[in-house]
């Protein structure tokens, strides 16, 4: 077993980060000394070319700060981000402004995102007006134009504003906009949680055809576990600011390792429409100002073994070598499953497919 | 003999002014009933119109841009749309609650959260702060946050934006409505949180005889929480029914497509290689600008017949007379 840090076996990833922890001061009355709200506390992981990670996790855990943070759109209090091959943790804003182009994002909450006083034509062209992306203006409306239909608007819809569009023609505005500038990486937080299925359905659509174009890697956050399982290579499941399983789709989706995660993709409504009551989580969540000493999930984890899970905390661990699949737990769940077998799934690559 | 209804809209409708002059329509004739003590989901492609619907029964639609063409909204018997502004008022956050679709813009920015809770309590009933302070702690820890007085005093900018969305939801159970409007109350939560503010809902239901008109495009939680269903099209009903029957056979192509476009589980991808993609309808919404004769949905409908573009289908009944659809292939020959 090996806990060492979270790289690609082969092939250079797109985004690195190292021990990634953020914390906001948090006041409490005046005269107390402020304490500290661990957001992220020591996230690692990496997303290669082309590659979608998926992030999934309760309400509050972190991973809209965890994809600001990548972005440096909050600072990092702590650890690593480097982004193709180059460290951005400590780049000024001057200094990060050229990469800004290749790493975009669609905000959980589009409508504050989006200037009232531009019209769509001019949110959506704006980047790639000041990016120079096109050699003439004409091509400049043209690009603006294919990219206001690809994500499900008339063209109609051009020269109106913000406010007379509704929540979900909103937030596909704010798509069209991180798409239009043709990034390399983008950091989706809940880009379909206003729309209807047969919209998500053309937003997913396109990520994925732009994805197998221009080879766009994607951080994908979302609660609807059912577009996360469809939409990834790899998840990554989060809990009070730490990872606690990150493996390939399938792998994660379907043996949930962590307890945690378990609870999590239990309460999936039932294929076979059977009524009996969903797996849901049991107790309350630690306060993060106080994160537990020990494993995070101790406190509504059936299996916390008391002198060792509250004592230590649980490393991401591969538990079959090469799998690519972690997780952060001493008693992970279906143990029995994993004694090495012969046949190994042929899901499971013994490495990953080399770059190129 | 059955009771009244506790909500009433009838040929509701809505237009837009927009900045070039033109004029938008967003509701062109929407009726629909929500009885006492029921759950209505009101669902439908993103623009349709469920949102104009919800800030027309509460009054807030933006002025001047927004013009009510016709109809009515019957409220315990009376039209909301001809109540002077200062009885409305009392209407608003007191018979009738709404959960506003975007938290970050309903919530205001300068004050914590837990004073924005007190401040809904105190509107509605008189009481001392310390009351009001507990009755809001006690309305947080509904919602979903286990330590309230944690949370109390963060301001909106604070909190993650399902912890944004729960908060508007305790705000408008601050005074128990007779009425929730909840416009996408649960597209912010996760599993569990959503299973929990489900069953608060239900809860507030049975209890205190709460109706509730839910707009969702979470299609397995409307199937759960409503006893019928309203699918709107082009700011038209294009189809109603219990949830169970209209998921399960939609009848309206529109509902069709709808129902048919839902992500498969456990289809997992694999670097670098291409895959189907899922099923979409083609094309969207038609220009609101123009009103085209014939039924709106026929520029994207796989069984669009010659007639369908010629004439606007009226709403046909279905089921025994029990729901409506708004397509010629349910008219039959006639
Ligand atoms: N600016 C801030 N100041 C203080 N605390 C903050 C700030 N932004 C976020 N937080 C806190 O950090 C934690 C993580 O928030 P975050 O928005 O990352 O959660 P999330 O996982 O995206 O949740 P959701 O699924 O509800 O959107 C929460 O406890 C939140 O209250
Ligand atoms: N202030 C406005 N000015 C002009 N048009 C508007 C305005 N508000 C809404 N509209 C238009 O009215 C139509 C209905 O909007 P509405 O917000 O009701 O949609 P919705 O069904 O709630 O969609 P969503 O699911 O995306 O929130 C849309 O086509 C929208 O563009
Ligand atoms: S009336 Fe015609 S176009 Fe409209 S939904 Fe029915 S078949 Fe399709
Ligand atoms: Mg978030
Ligand atoms: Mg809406």
């Amino acid at each position: 077993m090996s806990g060492g840090p979270d790289k690609p076996r082969s092939g250079k990833p797109l985004l690195q980060v190292e021990k990634l922890s953020v914390l906001y001061p948090v006041r409490q009355g005046f005269f107390r000394a402020p304490k500290f709200l661990h957001a992220v506390d020591g996230v690692s992981f990496y997303i290669r070319p082309g590659e979608t990670l998926g992030l999934v996790g309760e309400s509050g855990c972190g991973k809209s700060t965890l994809g600001r943070t990548v972005l440096r759109l909050v600072e990092p209090t702590l650890g690593r981000i480097v982004f193709d091959g180059q460290d951005i943790t400590r780049l000024s804003e001057r200094a990060i402004r050229p990469l800004r182009r290749r790493m975009q994002i669609v905000f959980q909450d589009p409508y504050s995102s989006l200037n009232p006083r531009m019209t769509v034509r001019e949110i959506v062209g704006e980047g790639i007006a000041a990016l120079r992306l096109a050699k003439t203006s004409r091509e400049a409306s043209e690009t603006v134009e294919e990219m206001v239909a690809k994500v499900g608007l008339g063209p109609e819809a051009l020269d109106r504003y913000p406010n007379e569009f509704s929540g979900g023609q909103r937030q596909r505005i704010a798509i069209a906009r991180a798409l239009a500038v043709r990034p390399d990486f983008v950091v989706c937080d809940e880009p379909t949680s206003a729309l209807d299925v047969s919209v998500q359905a053309q937003i997913l659509n396109l990520l994925e055809r732009l994805q197998d174009e221009l080879s766009v890697s994607y951080l994908f956050i979302s609660h609807d576990l059912r577009v996360v399982g469809y939409m990834s290579h790899r998840i990554a499941v989060m809990y009070l600011g730490r990872i606690v399983e990150m493996g390939p789709a399938r792998e994660v989706a379907e043996r949930r390792l962590h307890p945690y995660t378990r609870a999590l993709f239990g309460a999936l409504p039932r294929e076979d429409g059977d009524p009996r009551p969903r797996r849901v989580l049991w107790g309350e969540p630690p306060g993060p100002l106080e994160p537990p000493r020990g494993c995070v999930f101790q406190s509504r984890c059936q299996k916390a073994e008391k002198g060792r899970c509250d004592v230590e905390a649980p490393d991401l661990t591969e538990i079959v070598p090469g799998s690519h699949h972690r997780v952060a737990c001493f008693h992970p769940e279906a143990s029995e499953l994993l004694a090495p077998r012969p046949s190994a799934r042929p899901s499971i690559p013994a490495s990953p497919p080399s770059e190129g | 003999m059955t009771s009244p209804p506790l909500l009433s809209v009838r040929d509701l409708a809505v237009s837009f002014a927009t900045a070039e002059g033109t004029s938008v329509k967003a509701l062109d004739g929407v009726s629909f009933d929500v009885p006492q003590g029921k759950t209505v989901g009101l669902v439908g492609e993103s623009g349709c119109g469920k949102t104009v619907t919800a800030l027309s029964i509460l009054r807030l639609l933006p002025t001047p841009s927004a013009r009510i063409d016709r109809g009515a909204i019957v409220f315990q018997g009376e039209d909301l749309l001809t109540l002077p502004e200062r009885a409305m008022r009392q209407v608003r956050g007191g018979k009738i609650g709404m959960v506003f679709q975007e938290p970050l813009t309903a919530l205001t920015p300068v004050y914590s959260v837990g004073a924005q809770i007190m401040e809904a309590i105190r509107l509605h009933e008189r009481m001392s702060r310390k009351e009001a302070r507990a009755r809001a702690l006690a309305l947080l820890h509904r919602v979903g946050f286990p330590r309230p007085d944690e949370r109390f005093d963060s301001y909106p900018h604070e909190l993650s934006g399902g912890m944004r969305q729960r908060v508007l939801l305790a705000m408008a159970l601050a005074a128990p409505p007779r009425l929730l409007v909840a416009d996408e109350p649960t597209s912010a939560l996760d599993m569990a949180l959503r299973a929990q503010i489900m069953a608060l809902l239900a809860d507030q239901a049975r209890e205190l005889g709460m109706s509730l008109l839910v707009i969702t495009h979470d299609l397995p939680f409307v199937a759960e929480i409503a006893h019928e269903l309203v699918v709107l099209y082009a700011g038209k009903v294009v189809e109603t029914g219990p949830p169970s029957r209209v998921l399960a056979s939609p009848r309206h192509p529109y509902t069709q497509a709808l129902v048919r476009s839902v992500p498969p589980a456990g289809s997992f991808r694999t670097r670098g290689e291409k895959r189907k993609a899922l099923p979409t309808l083609e094309g969207s919404l038609p220009d609101p600008r123009r009103s085209p004769g014939g039924c709106a949905f026929a520029p994207r409908c796989p069984e669009v017949m010659d007639r369908c573009r010629e004439e606007a289908p009226p709403l046909f009944e279905a089921e025994g007379g029990r729901d409506v659809v708004r397509c010629f292939l349910q008219g039959g020959a006639a």
